[in-house]
């Protein structure tokens, strides 16, 4: 079973390293880091400080473009080429087809956090941060907060239209952030309806906020390795529980 | 011996728009196609022949009814026996033909890495094997995706429009190369409009109309069936016409034509041609001997 996984998903990763997206999600992400070097200097005294935030934010907003187009379109081309049905046809099933695709964009994302964390070590270096392995640490956590978005993506994109899947992905990630505001929210909020959805809304949307530790970084403020082992363990959860629900639609839907 | 192919009441409903709209699009067919045949499935457009493909290929589920393969087994258990070819088959444009058919040998049973040279000179694209695909024509990539069929030398072959957007030459091609992997005592089911073609290579045929059977049977003893052309005049109208009727039809026509006071210039028996035979299948005319 896992030779074909594995073939497919290099398959999958060369697919997705010749796609414009690829290009487009490297290209804003590595713009944007190496952008942090203009801006740092509008921080006056806080010039390092704001070269790190941003380069982070910028190595970030990559990752998820790229998570979120992936996420959109490459079941959903590869469904409309036919492609799938052919490789659909030999000995594969629909769920290690799925898997083979979600590890195929891993190894993607990989590649582009790899590249991006090189620029991001790059203005860092000339803004004058200390390099260590804890600067790596931020970068594991955009790495788990785009498979959630991908996987979150891919579920959409097997009931919807690419476009709409990239708006709804979009909107995910915004709410995703404000989940503590819309937690304290239900705590101050006497509405009944907001006291009935509110705790269906926490239940089914992860809180990614978690997973936000640009600032710890920028500041140099670390919390206990426990803290990151259990928010990446978190998103990680969140991830798998989004590719299940794919794998469980995408052997029930029709392929047409 | 069992048949290559068993299907057994097979429906399909789709639900579509705002109101969810049933579409019948299979009404429960049922059919078995013999071992060492080559099939075509024949239908007008939004017949349910794609539908059908894809639920022999368990790319749909069907609502209702269940397709076999070989010894009674459903299409999971048979897939490294089967060969298959999309109508409108596309492969990632960066890689070459050498390269596409070495990872589908990777995710296939009983693959030779050997084997990539002689398929690709079977269906004539061993020019081409160092090419991206990405820039083949239609009727290159059409051969691609035949060759990947070929690969591990299925058991059955299972081709939807493999003549679409060919050019004679490259169809011609392609009849003879499926000629010749019948000749090796393997099965092929394909759907086709070019009825020519089908001619030359099939020896079984099964015809369904909006999602119900019309026929099935070899295609020599529908061949054989005979038509006549009766050329007439009207009685206000000077002007030859000419109507083909079944063997089974013709006295009840020609007598009709008298009483109504028609001339009947002359009857003689037409040379069979599928195109005609498969014209009146479609308008509903008996001239299937038994179904």
């Amino acid at each position: 079973m896992w030779s074909q996984v594995y073939s497919l998903s290099h398959l999958t990763f060369a697919s997705l390293s010749h796609k414009k997206i690829y290009f487009v999600g490297l290209s804003i992400g590595s713009l944007l880091t190496l952008l942090s070097l203009l801006l740092g200097p509008l921080g006056f005294e806080e010039e390092k400080r704001l070269s790190i935030n941003f380069g982070l934010a910028g190595a970030q907003v990559g990752a998820i473009f790229l998570a979120v187009l992936a996420g959109a379109s490459i079941l959903k081309e590869e469904l409309e080429n036919q492609s799938a049905f052919i490789f659909l046809s030999k000995d594969i099933s629909r769920s290690q087809y799925l898997l083979s695709t979600f590890f195929g964009f891993v190894l993607s994302l990989l590649v582009t956090l790899g590249i991006l964390s090189g620029f991001f070590y790059l203005t860092s270096y000339m803004t004058g941060l200390e390099w260590s392995l804890k600067t790596l640490i931020p970068f594991a956590a955009i790495f788990v907060e785009a498979l959630v978005l991908f996987n979150f993506a891919l579920l959409i994109s097997l009931v919807t239209s690419s476009l709409l899947t990239v708006g709804l992905s979009f909107c995910f990630f915004l709410v995703t952030h404000w989940m503590q505001t819309f937690d304290n929210l239900i705590k101050e909020n006497p509405s009944p309806a907001i006291k009935i959805l509110g705790p269906i809304i926490s239940l089914i949307i992860p809180n990614l906020e978690s997973l936000n530790w640009k600032a710890h970084l920028t500041y140099n403020e670390w919390n206990e390795p426990r803290f990151y082992l259990l928010s990446l363990a978190y998103g990680l959860l969140w991830a798998i529980i989004y590719l299940c629900f794919s794998v469980i639609v995408f052997n029930k839907k029709d392929l047409t | 011996m069992n048949p290559v192919i068993r299907v057994e009441g097979v429906k399909k409903d789709y639900f579509v728009g705002l109101k969810h709209t049933k579409v019948e699009a299979l009404k429960g067919v049922s059919f078995e196609i013999p071992t060492g045949s080559v099939t075509c499935f024949l239908g007008p457009n939004g017949s349910g022949k794609s539908t059908f493909i894809k639920i022999a290929t368990d790319l749909v589920r069907p609502t209702h009814g269940q397709v076999y393969f070989f010894d009674n087994l459903d299409y999971s258990k048979a897939r490294s026996r089967i060969g298959f070819v999309p109508e409108k088959p596309t492969f990632p444009g960066f890689l070459t033909p050498i390269e596409l058919l070495s990872f589908v040998g990777s995710i296939s049973k009983g693959f030779r890495r050997d084997q990539i040279g002689e398929v690709l000179k079977s269906v004539d694209l061993y020019y081409a094997k160092d090419r991206p695909c990405g820039g083949f024509s239609k009727g290159m990539n059409q051969r691609l995706a035949l060759a990947q069929a070929l690969l591990s030398e299925p058991d059955l072959l299972i081709l939807d429009e493999p003549f679409n957007g060919l050019d004679p030459d490259s169809r011609a091609n392609s009849v003879e190369i499926l000629r010749s992997y019948a000749e090796k005592g393997k099965s092929i089911f394909l759907t086709s409009h070019l009825l020519e073609d089908v001619q030359k290579v099939c020896d079984y045929l099964v015809v369904i109309k909006d999602g119900l059977l019309l026929y099935k049977g070899d295609v020599q003893s529908l061949l054989k069936t005979t038509t006549f052309s009766i050329e007439y005049k009207t009685k206000s109208n000077d002007e030859l016409l000419n109507l083909k009727v079944h063997e089974a039809e013709l006295s009840t026509t020609l007598k009709t034509l008298l009483d109504q006071g028609h001339h009947v210039w002359n009857v003689k028996p037409d040379n069979q041609e599928l195109t005609d035979i498969y014209k009146m299948l479609l308008e509903g005319k008996n001239v299937v001997p038994s179904l």
